[in-house]
């Protein structure tokens, strides 16, 4: 039976080779899990300087404590590398089936390193290891792949409990764009770590268990879930607003609010927001609601376009999708989002880094910045035909995609540009403009993995008043509430739970350490948690220093800081991230540069 | 008599209920596949089947029927209680005793039933199929 | 003098009855609050929402309760939703 720390599997892609080791109980308690642990993993095993995408670096796929266990939305693994769209640490997260059955089969986490010459496919059942060809894979969807997979497996029953966490075309041609795809749908999917996949020659990760998990301390550990599951059931986001309406709930307030990107971050409102809202999917296009292992909110979407030239099925879009490759691309149509979102999904490529790609091409397109022929299409704002052509050519790696496929910043940069590619540290920004809710700029400016959302949600208080309603339009006390946000989620990434439970009222570190203490046995207090969030946050930080990020990086593309918004509450503003940043770094204890200070290292243990 | 009535149309998929059984009846041991509840996932269909374990048979189903559930056919197995040979759900790995639904707890309170989010799985009082039917529809 | 109102979702239930997608529009006396729109569409005053005037997301309480609406405000107003 696998309990935590429990063990790793170490596989060697050049020699062919694997081994077993055991998680270290001190590292297990010191970084939690899943995120935190392959960062210290990462950081200890892999010189920052690395080529992301050279036999070097390693890909490491680490679930948390509470995975497989459970507790609420314990369904998640992360995705740690260095990332070949940012150079900096890529953590990615993702949901679904698999991360749960991969502890069933014995392994909390999976070390891979080196660069196999040929395909493979790794296959894992209840701790037994084969690597296997995989020539026959490479080249097929993430559909494809699963498909293929099931078909090898003799007993059905057996085909359909086994998981899949595999890449697409995308991840083969090293798209930086590139995510790992697992149960068909979910995706830990930013920063390319597909990508890093790929360079291996890794096609897919097979996994089937059927040994249990058994937490330190059941009793304690149950009515610490009970206490959390209470809270999920009677917080109206968690067991009403997502599980009915998805993620893409957020449309229409977030247009009424003025930050809806449009047009690539040019305006901050969409006429056509309510057609893709996620009351207009939920009425069009959904058939039912569904969710990840051990999920009460259930907020992943089956849709279905029955007919026409965007026919086809899957899951999703979420809120960033739809809004980016809605209104950000000027398009109001579910149809084409939605077949767009599936194609990203076959392809293996991130929804959101894609759809802002297609954004960024677009503008570029309309300044004629891109000419014609290298378009191809017709490439304006509001074109579906634009959308789905240009995602396709992505997935393939044809045409514009094969510059595309690399992210905003690398095509813009292309066409010399690159003001007009809107991300951090060159990955894409999602979908809520920072000019309105000066928070996010703060936490997209500071996210140690470029540009994302799920690193400081502030929107949760900023806009949607979950644990207490802040003006989104002042810069005062920013920094902190950034702060806390970013510990709380560095923390929920490392346990192995989903961070939707943080939208519930009331859930805070309190109920994370008392979940982790029960099923690790660890005693930890919740003073000894949040110390555990801050070490790794500046693990991360001192990861990304080594591979050369400075202050200078810690910023936002210029239309943020400089064009104001022209209609909406927030007109008239930009970004103050002046205002915020230095109170920021002195609240994390860094210096003016953003340099983690010596006291501070000593009292994380993280000294040299 | 308590009986646990199933709705397939609430279920989403989570599998909560599989690990709050093989926890409850394993001393902490989370492990779906020592759960006398599986769930049926059919992801094309859109169909999550929650089944709940009964008796025990030793040999496969020669006459199989058809199931339609939403206008699409299912082989029986996807709903069927029983263990058998036929099928790996409700098997204890290792040991491969069959394992049956006790309505655990005293008076029952099944911990599918506890910890389902979506309403799917209710415990009911045995009123018959035909009286539950009815009671729906007068409060549906 | 009249608001613009904006209901979503569940909400749409306080709004006028042919109504679909959420908008109607409302004549107001000088002087309305927000707390009388509240109680003229029948939204319990408690009841946990997010609202947005005129595109600034407001915190639930005495304030915006007490907030005087102008000719052509919009008033928009969500059950408490998250996400992203």
């Amino acid at each position: 039976m696998n309990s935590w720390p429990g063990k790793l599997l170490r596989v060697d892609l050049t020699r062919g080779t694997w081994a077993v080791e055991d998680i270290d109980p001190q590292l297990a308690r010191d970084y939690i899990g899943g995120r935190g642990l392959g960062t210290k993993i990462l950081y200890d095993e892999v010189d920052p300087a690395v080529d992301p995408l050279g036999p070097d670096n390693k890909l490491i796929l680490l679930t948390g404590p509470l995975t497989a266990t459970g507790a609420p939305a314990s369904a998640r693994y992360m995705a740690i590398t260095k990332s070949p769209l940012t150079g900096a640490i890529a953590s990615s997260n993702s949901g679904g089936y698999f991360p749960a059955e991969l502890r069933y089969a014995g392994f909390n986490g999976i070390i891979l390193e080196g660069a196999s010459d040929k395909p493979v496919a790794l296959w894992i059942k209840d701790g037994e290891v084969e690597l296997k060809p995989a020539d026959d894979l490479w080249g097929k969807t993430s559909e494809e792949t699963e498909d293929a997979i099931r078909d090898q497996i003799e007993d059905d029953w057996e085909a359909k409990a086994t998981r899949i966490a595999c890449i697409g075309p995308a991840g083969e041609n090293m798209a930086r764009l590139a995510c790992i795809i697992n149960d068909t749908h979910r995706a830990a999917g930013r920063s390319g770590v597909g990508a890093v996949m790929g360079s291996k020659k890794l096609k897919a990760i097979v996994v089937r268990g059927t040994q249990g998990v058994q937490t330190a301390d059941f009793p304690e550990f149950k009515a610490a879930v009970k206490t959390a599951m209470q809270k999920l059931a009677s917080g109206p986001v968690t067991s009403q607003g997502l599980p009915t309406y998805g993620t893409a709930i957020l449309v229409n307030i977030i247009n009424e609010c003025g930050i809806l990107p449009t047009h690539n971050f040019q305006k901050g409102m969409f006429a056509g927001a309510s057609k893709i809202s996620g009351e207009s999917i939920a009425e069009n296009i959904m058939t039912r609601n569904k969710g990840c292992f051990a999920c009460s909110i259930a907020c992943a979407r089956m849709t279905v376009i029955e007919e026409g030239k965007y026919a086809g099925h899957g899951e999703g879009p979420e809120y960033e999708t739809v809004e980016l490759m809605g209104a950000d691309c000027g398009i109001d149509d579910l149809a084409p989002i939605a077949k767009a979102n599936y194609l990203c999904n076959f392809y293996g490529l991130d929804s959101i880094s894609a759809a802002c790609t297609v954004a960024t091409a677009m503008e570029l397109y309309e300044k004629g910045y891109i000419p014609r022929e290298d378009a191809g299409m017709d490439l304006s704002f509001g074109n579906p035909d634009a959308l789905v052509g240009l995602i396709e050519q992505m997935g393939k790696g044809e045409g514009l995609g094969k510059i595309a496929m690399h992210g905003s910043w690398f095509l813009a940069n292309h066409y010399g540009h690159t003001e007009l590619s809107m991300d951090v540290k060159k990955q894409e920004i999602p979908a809520y403009d920072p000019r309105g809710v000066q928070g996010m700029g703060l936490t997209y400016a500071t996210s140690n993995r470029g540009g994302c959302h799920v690193r400081g949600y502030t929107i949760a208080n900023e806009v949607l008043g979950v644990h207490e309603k802040l003006d989104p339009l002042v810069t005062e006390g920013k920094a902190a509430t950034v702060k806390v946000f970013q510990d709380l989620t560095a923390l929920v990434d490392s346990s192995g739970l989903c961070l939707f439970v943080t939208l519930t009222p009331g859930f805070g570190f309190d109920d994370m350490q008392a979940m982790i203490k029960g099923a690790t046995g660890f005693d930890y207090t919740v003073h000894e948690v949040i110390v555990a969030s801050e070490r790794i946050w500046n693990l991360e930080k001192l990861f990304n220093m080594k591979a050369g990020f400075t202050r200078a990086d810690d910023t936002l593309p210029k239309r943020l800081l400089e064009e104001p918004l022209t209609e909406g509450g927030p007109k008239g503003q930009v970004c103050r991230l002046h205002e915020m940043l230095p109170e920021y770094y002195e609240l994390r204890g860094w210096d003016e540069n953003g340099v983690p200070k010596p006291e501070l290292l000593e009292r994380l243990g993280l000294q040299a | 008599m308590k009986k646990i009535l199933v709705d397939y149309k609430k279920c989403t998929g989570c599998r909560q209920c599989e690990t709050a059984c093989s926890a409850s009846h394993f001393d902490g041991e989370v492990n779906p596949e020592k759960s006398r509840i599986r769930v049926y996932i059919d992801e094309e269909n859109s169909l999550f089947h929650p089944v709940i374990s009964g008796p025990f048979t030793n040999a496969h189903c020669t006459s199989k029927n058809i199931v339609i559930m939403d206008g699409v056919e299912y082989d029986e197995c996807v709903v069927c209680r029983a263990s058998c040979p036929g099928r790996p759900w409700f098997f204890e790995p290792g040991t491969k005793i069959a394992l049956k639904c006790d309505f655990c707890g005293d008076p029952p309170d099944p911990q599918c039933v506890a910890i389902c989010a979506h309403g799917a799985l209710q415990l009911i009082d045995d009123l018959g199929v035909s009286r539950i039917r009815k009671q729906k529809k007068k409060t549906a | 003098m009249e608001i613009e109102l904006k209901l979503f979702m569940m909400l749409k239930k306080y709004g006028p009855p042919h109504q679909i997608d959420g908008r109607s529009r409302m004549p107001i006396e000088p002087g309305t609050r927000f707390i009388d729109v509240l109680k003229k569409i029948g939204m319990p005053v408690e009841e946990d929402k997010i609202i947005v005037i005129n595109g600034i997301s407001h915190k639930q309480g005495d304030e915006v309760n007490a907030l005087e609406l102008k000719d052509g405000d919009i008033v928009a107003i969500f059950p408490p939703i998250a996400g992203g």
